[in-house]
Protein backbone atom coordinates (compact mmCIF):
# COMPACT_ATOMS: atom_id res chain seq x y z
CA UNK A 1 0.00 0.00 0.00
CA UNK A 2 1.27 3.52 -1.09
CA UNK A 3 0.48 6.24 1.25
CA UNK A 4 3.51 8.89 -0.06
CA UNK A 5 4.13 9.91 -2.98
CA UNK A 6 6.86 12.12 -3.76
CA UNK A 7 7.43 13.70 -7.34
CA UNK A 8 10.31 15.69 -7.29
CA UNK A 9 12.22 16.91 -10.66
CA UNK A 10 10.80 14.72 -13.04
CA UNK A 11 11.51 16.42 -16.24
CA UNK A 12 7.81 16.84 -17.30
CA UNK A 13 5.36 19.29 -18.30
CA UNK A 14 1.89 20.16 -17.22
CA UNK A 15 0.03 17.72 -19.19
CA UNK A 16 2.60 14.65 -18.39
CA UNK A 17 2.11 15.46 -14.80
CA UNK A 18 -1.43 15.25 -14.80
CA UNK A 19 -1.31 12.01 -16.44
CA UNK A 20 1.12 10.79 -13.72
CA UNK A 21 -1.39 12.49 -10.84
CA UNK A 22 -4.81 11.09 -12.50
CA UNK A 23 -2.86 7.79 -12.10
CA UNK A 24 -3.01 7.86 -8.66
CA UNK A 25 -6.82 8.19 -8.22
CA UNK A 26 -7.23 4.71 -8.02
CA UNK A 27 -4.81 4.48 -4.77
CA UNK A 28 -6.24 8.25 -3.48
CA UNK A 29 -8.25 6.58 -0.94
CA UNK A 30 -4.92 5.18 0.81
CA UNK A 31 -2.72 8.50 0.06
CA UNK A 32 -1.94 10.42 2.88
CA UNK A 33 0.57 12.78 1.48
CA UNK A 34 1.75 13.87 -1.72
CA UNK A 35 4.44 16.18 -2.99
CA UNK A 36 5.15 18.04 -6.16
CA UNK A 37 8.61 19.51 -6.28
CA UNK A 38 10.31 21.20 -9.08
CA UNK A 39 8.31 19.88 -11.60
CA UNK A 40 5.79 22.11 -14.18
CA UNK A 41 1.76 22.44 -12.69
CA UNK A 42 -0.48 23.85 -15.24
CA UNK A 43 -4.35 24.10 -15.50
CA UNK A 44 -4.27 20.41 -16.57
CA UNK A 45 -2.11 19.18 -13.43
CA UNK A 46 -4.07 21.46 -10.95
CA UNK A 47 -6.89 20.11 -12.72
CA UNK A 48 -6.30 16.44 -12.09
CA UNK A 49 -4.99 17.50 -8.42
CA UNK A 50 -8.14 18.67 -7.92
CA UNK A 51 -9.86 15.67 -8.59
CA UNK A 52 -7.24 13.65 -7.00
CA UNK A 53 -8.16 15.98 -3.39
CA UNK A 54 -11.67 15.58 -4.02
CA UNK A 55 -11.41 11.56 -4.30
CA UNK A 56 -9.38 11.27 -1.49
CA UNK A 57 -10.17 10.30 1.84
CA UNK A 58 -6.76 10.02 3.88
CA UNK A 59 -5.24 12.99 2.01
CA UNK A 60 -3.15 14.87 4.66
CA UNK A 61 -0.82 16.88 2.94
CA UNK A 62 -0.28 18.30 -0.18
CA UNK A 63 2.73 19.71 -0.87
CA UNK A 64 3.87 22.19 -3.59
CA UNK A 65 7.34 23.39 -3.83
CA UNK A 66 9.37 25.17 -5.97
CA UNK A 67 7.78 24.28 -9.19
CA UNK A 68 6.82 26.56 -11.97
CA UNK A 69 3.03 27.48 -11.70
CA UNK A 70 1.71 28.50 -15.14
CA UNK A 71 -1.38 30.95 -15.19
CA UNK A 72 -3.55 30.81 -12.58
CA UNK A 73 -3.32 27.32 -11.72
CA UNK A 74 -2.97 27.13 -8.27
CA UNK A 75 -5.46 29.60 -7.68
CA UNK A 76 -8.02 28.26 -9.40
CA UNK A 77 -6.81 24.61 -7.57
CA UNK A 78 -7.34 26.36 -4.20
CA UNK A 79 -10.55 28.38 -5.09
CA UNK A 80 -12.33 24.76 -6.12
CA UNK A 81 -10.67 22.85 -2.97
CA UNK A 82 -12.55 25.88 -0.76
CA UNK A 83 -15.66 25.88 -2.78
CA UNK A 84 -15.92 22.35 -2.76
CA UNK B 1 31.72 -3.00 -26.65
CA UNK B 2 35.22 -3.91 -27.69
CA UNK B 3 38.02 -4.12 -25.09
CA UNK B 4 40.36 -1.49 -26.26
CA UNK B 5 44.08 -2.40 -25.49
CA UNK B 6 46.35 -0.82 -23.15
CA UNK B 7 48.00 2.35 -24.47
CA UNK B 8 51.38 2.49 -22.99
CA UNK B 9 51.94 6.02 -24.21
CA UNK B 10 50.07 7.22 -21.94
CA UNK B 11 53.39 6.37 -19.47
CA UNK B 12 55.35 8.44 -21.71
CA UNK B 13 52.75 11.26 -21.35
CA UNK B 14 52.94 11.04 -17.59
CA UNK B 15 56.79 11.11 -17.70
CA UNK B 16 56.93 14.42 -19.75
CA UNK B 17 54.46 15.68 -17.28
CA UNK B 18 56.56 15.19 -14.23
CA UNK B 19 59.48 16.61 -16.32
CA UNK B 20 57.88 19.66 -17.49
CA UNK B 21 56.79 20.35 -13.96
CA UNK B 22 60.40 19.28 -12.84
CA UNK B 23 61.79 22.14 -15.22
CA UNK B 24 59.03 24.89 -14.31
CA UNK B 25 59.81 23.89 -10.43
CA UNK B 26 63.54 24.57 -10.90
CA UNK B 27 62.54 28.00 -13.31
CA UNK B 28 60.47 29.59 -10.92
CA UNK B 29 62.57 28.78 -7.94
CA UNK B 30 65.34 30.90 -9.32
CA UNK B 31 62.84 33.78 -10.06
CA UNK B 32 60.10 33.97 -7.57
CA UNK B 33 60.37 35.26 -4.06
CA UNK B 34 59.05 33.08 -1.63
CA UNK B 35 55.38 33.90 -1.82
CA UNK B 36 55.31 33.80 -5.48
CA UNK B 37 57.32 30.92 -5.56
CA UNK B 38 54.63 29.12 -3.00
CA UNK B 39 51.92 30.16 -5.31
CA UNK B 40 53.84 28.84 -8.81
CA UNK B 41 54.62 26.01 -6.67
CA UNK B 42 50.59 25.03 -5.54
CA UNK B 43 49.44 26.03 -9.56
CA UNK B 44 52.27 23.67 -11.18
CA UNK B 45 50.96 21.00 -8.23
CA UNK B 46 47.31 21.35 -9.48
CA UNK B 47 48.23 21.19 -12.85
CA UNK B 48 50.39 18.08 -12.36
CA UNK B 49 46.94 16.87 -10.24
CA UNK B 50 45.30 17.53 -13.74
CA UNK B 51 47.51 16.09 -15.81
CA UNK B 52 46.84 12.58 -14.04
CA UNK B 53 43.13 13.56 -13.64
CA UNK B 54 43.41 13.93 -17.84
CA UNK B 55 45.53 10.75 -18.29
CA UNK B 56 43.14 8.93 -15.94
CA UNK B 57 39.77 10.27 -17.74
CA UNK B 58 41.76 9.07 -20.82
CA UNK B 59 42.26 5.47 -19.15
CA UNK B 60 38.46 4.59 -18.91
CA UNK B 61 38.07 1.76 -20.59
CA UNK B 62 41.08 0.62 -18.67
CA UNK B 63 39.86 -2.45 -16.49
CA UNK B 64 41.48 -2.14 -12.96
CA UNK B 65 41.13 -5.38 -10.74
CA UNK B 66 41.74 -5.38 -7.64
CA UNK B 67 44.09 -8.43 -7.05
CA UNK B 68 43.50 -7.95 -3.14
CA UNK B 69 39.96 -8.94 -3.47
CA UNK B 70 39.93 -13.05 -3.15
CA UNK B 71 37.00 -12.98 -5.22
CA UNK B 72 37.83 -11.55 -7.80
CA UNK B 73 41.70 -13.46 -7.82
CA UNK B 74 40.14 -16.42 -7.91
CA UNK B 75 37.87 -15.39 -11.52
CA UNK B 76 41.39 -15.14 -12.73
CA UNK B 77 41.31 -18.52 -14.52
CA UNK B 78 38.34 -17.56 -16.35
CA UNK B 79 39.99 -14.82 -18.23
CA UNK B 80 41.57 -14.81 -21.81
CA UNK B 81 45.10 -14.43 -21.98
CA UNK B 82 44.39 -10.27 -23.20
CA UNK B 83 42.03 -9.67 -20.34
CA UNK B 84 45.48 -11.15 -17.97
CA UNK B 85 47.80 -8.90 -19.91
CA UNK B 86 45.32 -5.65 -19.36
CA UNK B 87 45.13 -6.13 -15.71
CA UNK B 88 49.04 -6.92 -15.67
CA UNK B 89 49.37 -3.91 -17.83
CA UNK B 90 46.82 -1.68 -15.96
CA UNK B 91 48.28 -2.49 -12.68
CA UNK B 92 51.92 -1.51 -13.96
CA UNK B 93 50.81 1.78 -14.78
CA UNK B 94 49.36 2.04 -11.57
CA UNK B 95 52.22 1.30 -9.86
CA UNK B 96 55.04 3.63 -11.91
CA UNK B 97 52.57 6.40 -11.44
CA UNK B 98 52.83 5.72 -7.57
CA UNK B 99 56.43 5.34 -8.32
CA UNK B 100 56.88 9.21 -9.45
CA UNK B 101 54.68 10.10 -6.33
CA UNK B 102 57.07 8.40 -4.32
CA UNK B 103 60.14 9.72 -5.97
CA UNK B 104 59.42 13.40 -5.49
CA UNK B 105 61.32 14.69 -3.28
CA UNK B 106 60.38 18.35 -4.36
CA UNK B 107 56.99 18.04 -2.19
CA UNK B 108 57.05 18.41 1.51
CA UNK B 109 55.24 15.39 3.30
CA UNK B 110 51.70 16.66 3.22
CA UNK B 111 52.12 17.28 -0.64
CA UNK B 112 52.93 14.13 -1.21
CA UNK B 113 50.07 12.58 0.98
CA UNK B 114 47.74 14.30 -1.16
CA UNK B 115 48.79 13.68 -4.31
CA UNK B 116 48.84 9.90 -2.58
CA UNK B 117 44.81 10.16 -2.19
CA UNK B 118 44.22 11.69 -5.12
CA UNK B 119 45.50 8.63 -6.85
CA UNK B 120 43.75 6.30 -4.21
CA UNK B 121 40.51 8.20 -5.09
CA UNK B 122 41.42 7.41 -8.93
CA UNK B 123 41.81 3.81 -8.30
CA UNK B 124 38.54 3.27 -6.09
CA UNK B 125 36.76 5.31 -9.55
CA UNK B 126 37.85 2.72 -11.69
CA UNK B 127 37.34 -0.04 -9.73
CA UNK B 128 33.82 1.51 -9.77
CA UNK B 129 33.77 1.66 -13.37
CA UNK B 130 34.88 -1.79 -13.34
CA UNK B 131 32.57 -3.49 -10.95
CA UNK B 132 29.17 -1.65 -12.22
CA UNK B 133 29.89 -1.29 -15.97
CA UNK B 134 31.31 -4.34 -16.84
CA UNK B 135 30.05 -6.17 -19.91
CA UNK B 136 30.34 -9.90 -18.74
CA UNK B 137 26.79 -10.57 -17.65
CA UNK B 138 28.34 -13.50 -15.87
CA UNK B 139 29.66 -11.41 -13.11
CA UNK B 140 27.42 -9.88 -10.88
CA UNK B 141 27.49 -6.85 -8.70
CA UNK B 142 28.34 -7.63 -4.80
CA UNK B 143 28.38 -5.45 -1.76
CA UNK B 144 31.36 -8.08 -0.99
CA UNK B 145 33.32 -6.18 -3.24
CA UNK B 146 32.66 -2.64 -1.78
CA UNK B 147 33.70 -4.06 1.77
CA UNK B 148 37.12 -2.67 -0.02
CA UNK B 149 36.46 0.68 0.24
CA UNK B 150 36.84 2.88 3.23
CA UNK B 151 33.64 3.81 5.48
CA UNK B 152 33.41 7.23 3.13
CA UNK B 153 32.30 5.11 0.41
CA UNK B 154 29.24 3.56 2.30
CA UNK B 155 26.73 5.27 0.07
CA UNK B 156 27.60 3.50 -2.88
CA UNK B 157 26.18 0.38 -1.07
CA UNK B 158 22.77 2.17 -1.95
CA UNK B 159 23.96 2.58 -5.45
CA UNK B 160 24.86 -1.24 -5.66
CA UNK B 161 21.66 -2.25 -4.22
CA UNK B 162 19.80 -0.09 -6.89
CA UNK B 163 21.54 -1.70 -9.53
CA UNK B 164 20.71 -5.44 -8.71
CA UNK B 165 17.23 -4.18 -8.06
CA UNK B 166 17.37 -2.67 -11.59
CA UNK B 167 19.40 -5.84 -12.60
CA UNK B 168 16.83 -8.16 -10.77
CA UNK B 169 13.66 -6.47 -12.02
CA UNK B 170 15.08 -6.62 -16.13
CA UNK B 171 16.06 -10.14 -15.60
CA UNK B 172 12.26 -11.08 -14.49
CA UNK B 173 11.14 -9.11 -17.50
CA UNK B 174 13.49 -10.58 -20.49
CA UNK B 175 12.80 -14.10 -18.97
CA UNK B 176 9.09 -13.86 -17.58
CA UNK B 177 7.96 -17.52 -19.18
CA UNK B 178 10.40 -19.18 -17.71
CA UNK B 179 9.01 -18.10 -14.06
CA UNK B 180 5.43 -18.25 -14.33
CA UNK B 181 5.33 -21.04 -12.93
CA UNK B 182 8.26 -21.03 -10.19
CA UNK B 183 7.67 -20.78 -6.78
CA UNK B 184 10.11 -18.64 -5.73
CA UNK B 185 8.69 -16.31 -8.45
CA UNK B 186 5.60 -15.85 -7.43
CA UNK B 187 6.27 -14.27 -4.21
CA UNK B 188 8.14 -12.03 -6.21
CA UNK B 189 6.72 -8.33 -6.13
CA UNK B 190 8.58 -7.31 -8.95
CA UNK B 191 7.48 -10.47 -11.08
CA UNK B 192 3.34 -9.35 -10.17
CA UNK B 193 4.43 -6.23 -10.64
CA UNK B 194 5.19 -6.97 -14.37
CA UNK B 195 2.40 -9.57 -14.50
CA UNK B 196 0.22 -6.98 -14.02
CA UNK B 197 1.65 -4.32 -16.34
CA UNK B 198 1.35 -7.35 -19.26
CA UNK B 199 -2.38 -7.63 -18.27
CA UNK B 200 -3.24 -4.05 -17.98
CA UNK B 201 -1.13 -3.03 -21.23
CA UNK B 202 1.42 -1.19 -19.35
CA UNK B 203 4.98 -0.42 -19.98
CA UNK B 204 6.71 -2.04 -16.79
CA UNK B 205 8.87 0.90 -15.12
CA UNK B 206 11.56 -0.30 -12.68
CA UNK B 207 9.29 2.39 -10.29
CA UNK B 208 8.71 -0.63 -7.72
CA UNK B 209 11.96 -0.60 -7.07
CA UNK B 210 11.10 3.46 -5.79
CA UNK B 211 8.84 2.23 -3.56
CA UNK B 212 9.88 2.07 0.29
CA UNK B 213 7.42 2.01 3.64
CA UNK B 214 4.88 2.68 1.75
CA UNK B 215 6.51 5.90 0.29
CA UNK B 216 6.90 5.92 -3.83
CA UNK B 217 9.59 8.41 -3.79
CA UNK B 218 10.67 9.73 -7.50
CA UNK B 219 12.91 12.39 -6.51
CA UNK B 220 15.40 13.04 -9.82
CA UNK B 221 13.63 10.34 -11.49
CA UNK B 222 13.26 11.44 -15.16
CA UNK B 223 9.89 10.53 -16.78
CA UNK B 224 9.20 10.94 -20.74
CA UNK B 225 6.22 10.24 -22.54
CA UNK B 226 6.75 6.78 -23.15
CA UNK B 227 5.64 4.78 -26.25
Amino acid sequence: MISEVVLENNGINDSMLAYVVSSLEPKAQDLAKLAIVKNEIGLKASKALFELVSKSLSLEELKIDTCKIIGTAIEDLVDKVSID
Amino acid sequence: MTRPSLNIDLLGDLELAVKEYRSNNVANNNKCDDSRQAKAKRVNRESFIMHVDDLKKNMEYIKFHNTINDEMANEDHMKTPKEIQEINDTNILWTNIENEVNLRDDLDEYEQMELKENLEDQKRQALIRDMLFDNDEERNLSPDKFKLLPESNKPLDSIVSNTNARKNFMLICRESDKFIESEEFDKSPEFHYFKRCMQENCLPLPTINKISDGVLMLAGYKLNEGV
